[in-house]
C-alpha cells in the first residue's frame, strides 16, 4: 500500500503557486470580447425596457443587449429555441424553451 | 480619456496607454497580460488581486491604474523565474498543500511575503492576522497557516531581496 491512507501534494500545485495557472479569466483570443451584465435592482420586476444609447456611444462596444439572445440561441441549438422577445427575461427563456418542446 | 502610464513591473519597464478608469488589476491582466493577478471580488474584500506597490501589499482592484504611474509592481510572476524555481514561500505552500484551487495563492503568498519581511518569526495569530485581508473557499486556512509556518522556518528570517522592499 505505497498510496492509500498517505498524502500526496497536488499536480498542479507548483504552476498555480507561481501565477501561471489558466483560469477561464485568463484565457485570451483574437477578437474576444468582454460581457457586463445590468442587473434590475428590483426583486421579481419587469423589465420594460432598457435603454442602452449610452452604452452603445461607448469607445469598444460591440453589442449592446441584441447580441445575447442571438448568443444564447447559439449555444443551445438543440432546445431548438425560436428567436426570443426581447429584453431578455428568464421567463420568456423559459416559455421559448416550453413552446419549443411541445412543437418538437 | 486616455492618460499615459509607465511602470516597472517585475523590473522590466513598460509603457501604456489606459482609460482613466482602468484600475489596476485590469492594466497588469489585460494590457500587461500578467495574468497571475486574480480579480474575485473588484471590492477589496477578497484579496485575490493583491499586488507590491513599492515594496508593500496593496489590492490592486482598489487602485487606479493611472495613479500607478511611475511607481514600481511586483507580481506573483516576478517571485520566481517559472514553476520549477520556486521562492521558498512558494515551495512551503506547494509542500503543504496551502492551496486547492489556487485562485487565491497569488495574493495569499505576496500577503507571505509582506508578513515574514516584517516578522520574520510570526506566531500563529499574526500568521491568521497577517492573511486577514485574504479570502480562501477551499481549505478553511489550516494548510495555509501550516505553510507560511513552514516558510518562516525555511527562511530563517531572512528578509527576502528579490523583491523591492522600501516599507
Amino acid at each position: 500500500m505505497k498510496y492509500v491512507g498517505r498524502g500526496f501534494p497536488g499536480m498542479t500545485n507548483r504552476v498555480l503557486v507561481s501565477g501561471q495557472g489558466t483560469f477561464t479569466a485568463d484565457i485570451h483570443l483574437p477578437g474576444i470580447c468582454a460581457v457586463t451584465i445590468l442587473r434590475s435592482p428590483y426583486a421579481h420586476a419587469r423589465v420594460v425596457a432598457v435603454d442602452t444609447k449610452k452604452a452603445e456611444a461607448e469607445p469598444g462596444v460591440t453589442a449592446p443587449l441584441g447580441a445575447i439572445p442571438a448568443a444564447i440561441e447559439d449555444a443551445l441549438p438543440h432546445l431548438k429555441l425560436a428567436l426570443m422577445e426581447t429584453p431578455l427575461t428568464p421567463d420568456r427563456v423559459w416559455r421559448a424553451m416550453r413552446v419549443a418542446q411541445a412543437t418538437s | 480619456m486616455k492618460v499615459p502610464v509607465k511602470v516597472i513591473v517585475n523590473k522590466k519597464a513598460y509603457s501604456v496607454e489606459v482609460d482613466t478608469r482602468m484600475i489596476l488589476a485590469d492594466m497588469l491582466r489585460d494590457e500587461l497580460r500578467l495574468t497571475g493577478t486574480h480579480i474575485g471580488c473588484g471590492t477589496g474584500s477578497c484579496g485575490a488581486c493583491t499586488v507590491m506597490l513599492n515594496g508593500r501589499t496593496v489590492k490592486s482592484c482598489c487602485i487606479l491604474a493611472a495613479d500607478a504611474d511611475g511607481q514600481e509592481i511586483a507580481t506573483i510572476e516576478g517571485l520566481s523565474t517559472g514553476a520549477q524555481q520556486l521562492h521558498p514561500i512558494q515551495e512551503a505552500f506547494v509542500e503543504n498543500q496551502g492551496l486547492q484551487c489556487g485562485y487565491c495563492t497569488p495574493g495569499m503568498v505576496l500577503s507571505t511575503l509582506q508578513l515574514l519581511n516584517d516578522n520574520p518569526d510570526p506566531s500563529e495569530d499574526e500568521i491568521r492576522h497577517g492573511i486577514s485581508g485574504n479570502l480562501c473557499r477551499c481549505t478553511g486556512y489550516q494548510f495555509i497557516v501550516k505553510s507560511i509556518q513552514a516558510a518562516a522556518k525555511s527562511m530563517q528570517g531572512k528578509t527576502d531581496t528579490r523583491v523591492a522592499n522600501r516599507g
